[in-house]
């Protein structure tokens, strides 16, 4: 992974020196409420319902233990023993303090981390494939381009305030594993005929109030003019950004108002102005940094292959863990583990500082004393030695950490909600935990299916891009849901439909099992479930959700025409 | 008064009085924050959201130490052989920075208003003049001109500060020193952490 010099150490160093600062000048009344927010938004400092919340970067989810250890005891020392990991790879603490923010700060940069730019409307922190350097279909490890545009985005003077947030996502897989299609900018990365390392660019994605797909801009970019791309990309996006309406100004609204083709010949003709000036990388930078995410020392021969078919013939729970949590590794005698925040009765996310020490032990045994973070709020053990496997699984069934449900019914996608957040319309956990709990025992035969569920429209918790979506929405001060079928993000992406009307929240979690076993009825073969919504089509899927019910209290249009 | 920083190549920093009418005077003093109830949270904060922000029509400023600043419409309009004393103009986030090509010659400041200070558009305006028009004159940021911006403003060139009238000014002639290195190249031209190739060719020179 990348270690800091001198210098990033410097910069990161300065930086909560002077959020000390701002802070005390905060506290003192030298800075007004209004100016100090965004201070501490781009420091990764929310104020929520009960307590401020702070952000912390976890930059293309890639953690060594050491910087889990810390992690681990940041919760300890400052909030109440656990973190939150977000879909976009960070991880947050839900109950500090305020006046001590600069503190854990510190402690972060003792361990080359921090919250810069996690918030406010800024260059967020990158995001790529947590499988990214072991997938078995990977083209090029985007790491080293990600790294390279996290230096460039760190504290970039020209765009520390744009017209609204800014995500970034890198691809270099078959299969889109970064949901990269869904963020304000993103790189598909390639080798061309030559070897050349090239970039498809896109932009415009985004789920929220206007979920968009982002359309391409520009094919054949090299991977030395990616810096000069962005800042022609953000430099159109700074000055023609609708800043009139936070709900129409990120950079999709721009997209859409000027049509793709005419916003990539905006960007081009900026382009032509920056393409060969001063944020041209030099030819050697992707050398250099690619050295910095090198294979680790993996073991040519493994002996004890054999053990894993043993066990997994002996115990169902491990043959279905191995099933599920375990992905293709490029090596075939390695594995990337996926170690499932989702069991049952825990907030989809959570995890404690004692489970992150102990992960931290782990990877130190199994996995070259690296963590990744998925956007699935899950962590993963990417270089498991397949001889380990279990032995790994023994240590994580004692602490609770074994659900063997990665990619199943189980494993939601879900934001804070309402229960933290001060936007949410709606819960999120309890209605994550009551589907949880409905599908749990059917989980496994259902199969691959992504639900994905959001407390309001802001789509912290991607329903746009589930197989199955959940909405938190208000009506009237009260909470209720919208249920979307059809989305995905993988080796395509499609946003999902609202089906049905809104429901209440007891009547979600059977909603969606009447959808479930719809699929299983009438599913054909191996058929994921998607692929069934895609063939039976969505109508289907909304009528068996919606008219086998009787007591549904929102009548879907179909069951008003019966009437 | 208020007080205007100006930032020298050399990293010097002067400070210059400034008349009424050339800086935003200061806005009503800050309650202090009443941290019980920022620790306990905010709450339901959806009916606070606001969200249209209307659109600055005048700058915050109609002067500077040598007279009035014209508007970029009325300088355009101006016979450009026809200026005999240095003339200062201010363009407003939405102006064209690059409508002054062919057209700097005469104006001895131009004054970028930042209406808000999260209007980051006055960034761009700024790298625009330095490094596409390579504008050699005074850039001054007028208006929302607060210490925790002056190291980004900087950066993208503006080397002079009308500091809003509150704006300690101590503090606020260290804040060129925030950080000691930057990672990415910007119309200050400083040097800066990233290998490109600017950067090596730099470093051979």
């Amino acid at each position: 992974m990348y270690i800091y010099n001198a210098i990033d150490q410097s910069i990161v160093d300065a930086r909560v020196k002077q959020f000390a600062d701002q802070t005390e000048r905060y506290l003192s009344g030298r800075i007004s409420e209004d100016e100090f927010k965004p201070l501490r938004l781009q420091n990764g400092v929310y104020v929520e319902r009960h307590s401020p919340l702070l952000r912390v970067a976890i930059p293309y989810g890639l953690l060594s233990s050491r910087q889990l250890s810390m992690l681990a005891q940041i919760g300890r020392k400052y909030d109440r023993g656990f973190g939150h990991f977000t879909t976009r790879q960070n991880i947050q603490f839900n109950w500090v303090k305020l006046e001590q923010v600069h503190e854990i700060l510190a402690d972060l940069a003792s361990v080359q981390m921090h919250a810069i730019q996690t918030s406010g409307s800024c260059i967020r922190n990158v995001t790529t494939d947590h499988l990214a350097g072991v997938a078995h279909d990977e083209r090029v490890d985007p790491r080293p381009l990600a790294e390279l545009m996290r230096q460039w985005s760190t504290l970039n003077p020209e765009f520390a305030f744009l017209p609204r947030k800014f995500k970034v996502a890198y691809n270099g897989a078959v299969e889109d594993r970064a949901a990269s299609e869904v963020h304000d900018l993103a790189f598909d990365v390639y080798r061309d005929e030559a070897g050349e390392v090239r970039l498809t660019v896109k932009v415009g994605g985004g789920q929220g109030r206007t979920p968009r797909v982002a359309p391409v801009i520009k094919t054949g970019l090299h991977w030395r003019d990616m810096l000069s791309y962005t800042e022609a990309v953000l430099r159109t996006y700074n000055r023609w950004g609708r800043r009139d309406n936070i709900y129409k100004a990120r950079i999709k609204i721009l997209v859409d108002a000027l049509g793709a083709e005419r916003f990539g010949e905006e960007v081009e003709q900026e382009f032509a102005h920056v393409q060969g000036g001063p944020a041209t990388l030099a030819a050697s930078e992707l050398e250099r940094m690619t050295a910095f995410f090198g294979a680790p020392a993996y073991h040519s021969a493994v002996s004890g292959d054999q053990d894993e078919a043993r066990h997994r013939l002996a115990d169902p729970r491990f043959n279905a863990w191995v099933k599920r949590n375990v992905a293709k590794h490029k090596r075939d005698n390695y594995g990337a583990v996926t170690i499932s925040l989702k069991p049952l009765g825990i907030a989809p996310g959570d995890a404690t500082s004692d489970q992150m020490d102990a992960i931290a032990d782990l990877a130190d045994r199994f996995s070259f004393g690296q963590i990744r973070v998925s956007h699935h709020q899950n962590l993963v053990l990417a270089d498991v030695a397949r001889s380990d496997l279990w032995a790994l699984y023994q240590a994580l069934e004692a602490l609770g950490l074994s659900e063997p449900n990665v990619g199943l019914a189980t494993d939601i996608i879900c934001c804070p909600g309402g229960d933290y957040c001060a936007l949410a319309n709606a819960k999120s956990i309890p209605v994550a935990a009551a589907v949880q709990e409905t599908l749990a025992a059917k989980a496994q035969d259902i199969g691959t299916l992504a639900i994905k569920m959001s407390g309001c429209i802001n789509a912290c918790g991607h329903h746009h891009v589930g197989h199955i979506g959940i909405l938190g929405v208000d009506k009237k001060d009260e909470e209720w849901y919208q249920i979307l079928v059809g989305g995905r993000t993988d080796t395509k992406t499609a946003l999902g439909q609202i089906v049905g009307k809104a429901i209440p929240r007891e009547a979600v979690a059977p909603t969606i099992e009447r959808m479930t076993d719809f699929y299983l009825a009438n599913r054909k073969g191996g058929e994921l479930f998607i692929d069934a919504v895609e063939r039976l089509g969505k109508a289907a899927f909304h009528d068996a959700a919606f008219q086998a019910d009787p007591t549904q209290t929102s009548p879907s249009p179909q069951i008003q025409e019966a009437n | 008064m208020s007080t205007l920083l100006k930032l020298f190549a050399s990293g010097d920093v002067v400070t210059l009085p400034l008349p009424d009418g050339a800086f935003r005077p200061a806005p009503s003093p800050n309650p202090l924050p009443n941290m019980d109830v920022i620790n306990q949270g905010q709450g339901d904060v959806r009916s606070l959201i606001r969200p249209n922000v209307k659109q600055p029509e005048a700058p915050s400023v109609a002067a500077w130490e040598h007279g009035t600043l014209l508007t970029l419409a009325d300088w355009l309009k101006r016979d450009a052989a026809n200026a005999d004393a240095p003339v200062g103009i201010v363009l407003m986030p939405t102006d064209d920075p690059l409508a002054l090509a062919g057209r700097l010659d005469g104006l001895a400041v131009i004054a970028v208003e930042f209406a808000k200070f999260s209007d980051g558009r006055g960034y761009s305006i700024a790298t625009l003049l330095r490094s596409r028009l390579g504008f050699k004159g005074e850039i001054r940021a007028v208006g929302d001109v607060l210490i925790d911006q002056l190291f980004a403003m900087a950066r993208c060139g503006i080397d002079s500060f009308a500091l809003r009238g509150d704006q300690d000014v101590e503090v606020a002639k260290r804040a060129f020193e925030t950080f000691p290195a930057v990672y990415q190249w910007a119309a200050d031209e400083r040097d800066f952490v990233l290998a490109t190739q600017a950067n090596l060719e730099r470093a051979a020179a």
